[in-house]
């Protein structure tokens, strides 16, 4: 990202000044259109720059529906296990890839436990937060949000864009890959995201809208002239970068990552991949693998599902190395919760609480860390008691890898778990 | 959202950056009321301008903009011919027709031979035929404030279910302009409320545990007083002394196949005909209750009039629809003007936006598009001013309701959808633009667009819309100029 000149001129009292010149609304919008956004803008790049963001780079995969946990990192010496799930716990524990004397990781995840060996991988136990909803969307909210009081509105990522980066004109700061809406992470009132459900798909419908787009928001008056204006100069920005792009073939989406076209997480991660080789500015991504609520015949579908996530994260990984980039890049899964450690009676699980969290790349310090939550003493729906909270992955990952003042971010501050390097 | 009182000077807080984007109509939740920011900067009518660089251009005929936007702020769209009779009626008559139209039902969506009586119904059906209605209603007003209180007492499909929403939108419908006492009361027993917000599930039976305040905190917070209004023991008094209520009991059970393939089947709740929900005793709280000042076993009825009593929740809601019909930065004058008018009329809707609508400031040049259509708005008023087939509409609309940001019945959270500014990003612009390439793209031959820029903009268009007009040799061109233009994204 190449800096305007000139811009480090303003400082943080600039941006006061410029913040409450703007909040005066229309008495500032008397100043003519172009001078108070610019002002704006610079001021909020300076305080932006003086915050010390660096250039790392955030993966954050979700894997909807919640995910298993105790069935991707497996604890393998815990006889509880067998106990609660006759139908479902041998098969795991017997074929699971030992990462050391206790824990093991699901059988379909071998390119990952390769990364384990490496000592590219750190594992998180036990992080949930605390009076749990079961609700899918609920608990969405608040791992989206980073506050289980569910009083935020904007994404933890989100607030992380308006406050620490410079997403003006940097379109790409922020980008959800392979979906049409805005991730809740992302989102937040105050900075830009790019959403792009594919390569093809990001862009207008036809030509001739692009240039009466192009022709028309220009100079636009009124109180909303200059959020419009920049919205379209964004996607025209976002256009432009995805050209850059090494074209890939419809319907073949990551040869190199999956052998399996309906992988979509690969394709997602193989477009995350093309932004952050292109050079596109691309610091936060976020991609969802879906269909982990396994209420029936879990066995089946959550094994094709580990698959999707080995075969997805070991291409990007590799694809990144390969290139020498992959040494700024940290990948974290994240789910909205785990299941019950009971299965049930359609060999299944229900929803649960607590659940390891995967932590994968070059920054990371490898390990085990937290604890795993005691399975003879579950809470009164029969489901884990956390021992992590969330909000100490999200600190270490902002304080540590993405050098923002976490305690800015999610308001207070949490347990240290220093899983990175 | 809770910021720590100390804080250094130069450091801009959340709420100072947050501050400037509500200034812009963002529109967030609380975070709005009563800081020591707004009440210095929020400024009054009369010191507020907009300096000549900067502003949208005078329209030639000023009295037949005001009705043009009279009819874009209270309606979903409108015809050449709409406007032409609203001109003749002027203003204050058209005021009165809309806010005194009666409202029109929408078609049964339960289809008679459903043995389920839509105990399934799913999202994108509802939607189907809510946006049906807002194209095809007569009583076009009342729509728009059904649509209104969609976003204020808002509740969420995945949560509450299909059939629950399905009535909520018909209880709205019907007091759309009626009292907000007896809203409050409705929402309150509203069973997707009840889900939508865990009241159904709370029990304060033993006075050693606290229910669940989900619900009692949003009735304060978001639906009557606003943040800041109330104690947190008066959230636990109200969480005490509405636990209780639930959704209706179902009245029988039909076995459905679920999955046609594997032919799953499970058995659903039916129910006849929508009710409201019931009160369970054994989950009632045993004690009195102090609520808003109120000692005693006070009753919904009880707790709907404290909440009344209080100046706050006029003033709140005033509030709400000055942003949402005259300005995104409303006046403290002009709230405090709707506010006593909704309160000397025993909190009568009517009353409330016929004092918003009739405000000085609706009329000033400085709330001349100075609020942005949502999603469902610009949609709807694209399709009507090219005609696009109703049944083509709504299909296209559905299809833009995740990238435009505005899927009805699934809002984003309970404070429902950030108005104004909270509509633009560059992916929901984008949204609505290349939903304009393909309505126009799906419609030949098109109208002739020689009187559109009157007849919707006024004729009020800035300098790069004229000149792109002025170059266009198409019919197409011509449309796209205008509806894919800023100008038609406000109202």
């Amino acid at each position: 990202m190449t800096e305007p000149t000139g811009i480090n001129r303003l400082n943080r009292r600039d941006f006061v000044k410029a913040g409450l010149l703007f909040g005066t609304g229309a008495t500032a919008l008397a100043a003519g259109y172009a001078a108070v956004p610019d002002a704006f803008a610079r001021a909020v790049y300076a305080l932006k720059r003086a915050g010390g963001r660096n250039d790392s780079v955030l993966v954050m995969i979700q894997l909807a529906g919640g995910n298993d946990g105790l069935r991707t990192v497996i604890p393998m010496r815990n006889s509880v296990l067998h106990d609660l799930r006759p139908q479902l716990a041998a098969a795991s524990i017997a074929k699971a890839l030992p990462m050391n004397n206790d824990y093991g990781l699901n059988h379909n995840l071998p390119r990952i436990a390769k990364l384990w060996d490496r000592g590219k991988v750190a594992v998180v136990e036990g992080v949930g937060y605390p009076q749990p909803s079961l609700s899918h969307f609920e608990s969405i909210r608040v791992w989206e949000t980073g506050d289980p009081s569910r009083r935020q509105v904007n994404g933890w990522l989100g607030r992380t864009i308006s406050r620490a980066y410079d997403s003006y004109g940097h379109p790409l700061t922020g980008c959800g890959c392979g979906v049409s809406g805005t991730p809740g992470t992302l989102k937040d009132v105050n900075s830009t995201v790019a959403v792009i459900e594919s390569q093809q798909g990001f862009g207008f419908v036809d030509d001739e809208l692009a240039a009466t787009v192009g022709a028309v928001y220009h100079k636009t008056p009124g109180l909303y002239g200059a959020l419009f204006d920049t919205a379209v100069a964004t996607v025209h920005q976002t256009v432009a970068e995805l050209k850059r792009l090494p074209q890939v073939k419809e319907g073949d989406p990551a040869p190199s990552y999956s052998k399996d076209a309906g992988n979509q997480l690969a394709a997602a991660l193989k477009l995350g991949a093309q932004l952050i080789l292109a050079g596109t500015g691309v610091r936060l991504l976020h991609v969802t693998l879906d269909g982990f609520d396994t209420h029936q015949t879990e066995l089946a579908a959550h094994d094709s599902l580990m698959t999707y996530l080995d075969e997805a994260i070991g291409g990007f990984y590799d694809e990144l190395s390969k290139h020498g980039r992959s040494s700024n890049v940290l990948i974290a899964t994240w789910s909205e919760f785990g299941r019950r450690p009971e299965e049930n009676s359609s060999t299944g699980t229900d929803h649960g609480t607590a659940a390891p969290l995967i932590l994968i790349g070059d920054p990371v310090a490898k390990g085990v860390y937290g604890q795993t939550p005691d399975l003879k003493r579950l809470d009164e729906d029969g489901n884990l008691k956390y021992t992590v909270d969330f909000r100490s992955v999200y600190q270490e990952i902002l304080d540590t890898h993405l050098g923002v003042d976490a305690k800015e971010i999610l308001g207070s501050r949490f347990d240290r778990i220093p899983f990175l390097l | 959202m809770v910021e720590p009182e100390t804080k250094k000077r130069w450091q801009p807080s959340r709420r100072e950056v947050l501050f400037a984007s509500l200034i812009l109509g963002a529109g967030v939740g609380g975070a709005s009321l009563a800081t020591k920011a707004a009440s210095t900067h929020a400024g009054s009518l009369a010191e507020r301008k907009v300096g000549t660089a900067a502003a949208w251009p005078t329209p030639a005929d000023a009295e037949r903009a005001r009705i043009a936007q009279l009819l874009r702020r209270t309606t979903f769209g409108f015809t050449p011919a709409e406007l032409e009779s609203a001109s003749k009626d002027g203003f204050e008559r058209t005021v009165e027709l809309l806010i005194e139209s009666p409202i029109t039902e929408p078609a049964d969506l339960i289809r008679p031979d459903d043995p389920t009586r839509g105990a399934q119904l799913g999202a994108e059906e509802l939607q189907r035929w809510w946006l049906e209605h807002m194209l095809t209603s007569k009583a076009r007003f009342a729509e728009r404030m059904t649509y209104f209180w969609h976003g204020h007492f808002t509740s969420e499909v995945d949560k509450s279910g299909g059939l629950f929403m399905y009535w909520q939108n018909l209880t709205w419908r019907r007091m759309a302009l009626g009292k907000l006492g007896e809203m409050l009361a409705a929402v309150t027993v509203d069973p997707a409320m009840l889900m939508y917000l865990d009241l159904a599930e709370s029990d304060a039976s033993d006075p050693a545990h606290l229910p669940n305040e989900n619900y009692a905190r949003e009735l304060l917070e978001l639906f009557s007083m606003g943040p800041g209004r109330y104690t947190e023991a008066d959230v636990k008094a109200a969480a005490r002394a509405l636990a209780g209520w639930t959704t209706p009991p179902a009245d029988s059970q039909v076995e459905v196949v679920t999955d046609k393939d594997s032919g799953a089947k499970e058995m659903v709740d039916v129910w006849n005909r929508q009710g409201p929900g019931v009160f369970e005793t054994a989950r009632a709280f045993p004690n009195e209750v102090k609520f808003l000042g109120r000692s005693g076993r006070l009753d919904l009825k009880a707790l709907v009039g404290q909440v009344l009593a209080r100046p706050d929740t006029a003033q709140f809601i005033a509030r709400k629809v000055a942003v949402h019909f005259i300005s995104s930065n409303p006046a403290p004058e002009t709230i405090r003007e709707l506010a006593d008018a909704y309160r000397t009329s025993g909190h009568d809707t009517k009353a409330l936006l016929r004092a918003a609508l009739r405000s000085r400031e609706f009329s000033a040049p400085q709330s001349y598009r100075s609020l942005v259509k949502s999603p469902v708005e610009f949609m709807t008023s694209a399709s009507m001013a090219v005609g696009l087939p109703v049944k083509d509409a709504v299909d296209l609309m559905v299809g833009y309701g995740d990238a435009t940001g505005e899927v009805l019945f699934s809002p984003p959270n309970v404070a429902g959808w950030p108005p104004n500014r909270g509509w633009i990003s560059p992916a929901t612009v984008l949204a609505r633009l290349n939903f304009v390439g393909q309505l126009l793209s799906g419609i030949d031959p098109l109208p002739s667009a020689a009187d559109a820029a009157s007849v919707h903009l006024d004729g009020v268009l800035g300098d790069s819309t004229k000149r792109r007009l002025a170059a266009a040799t198409t019919e197409k061109e011509r449309w796209l100029a205008l509806l894919a233009s800023p100008e038609f994204q406000l109202k």
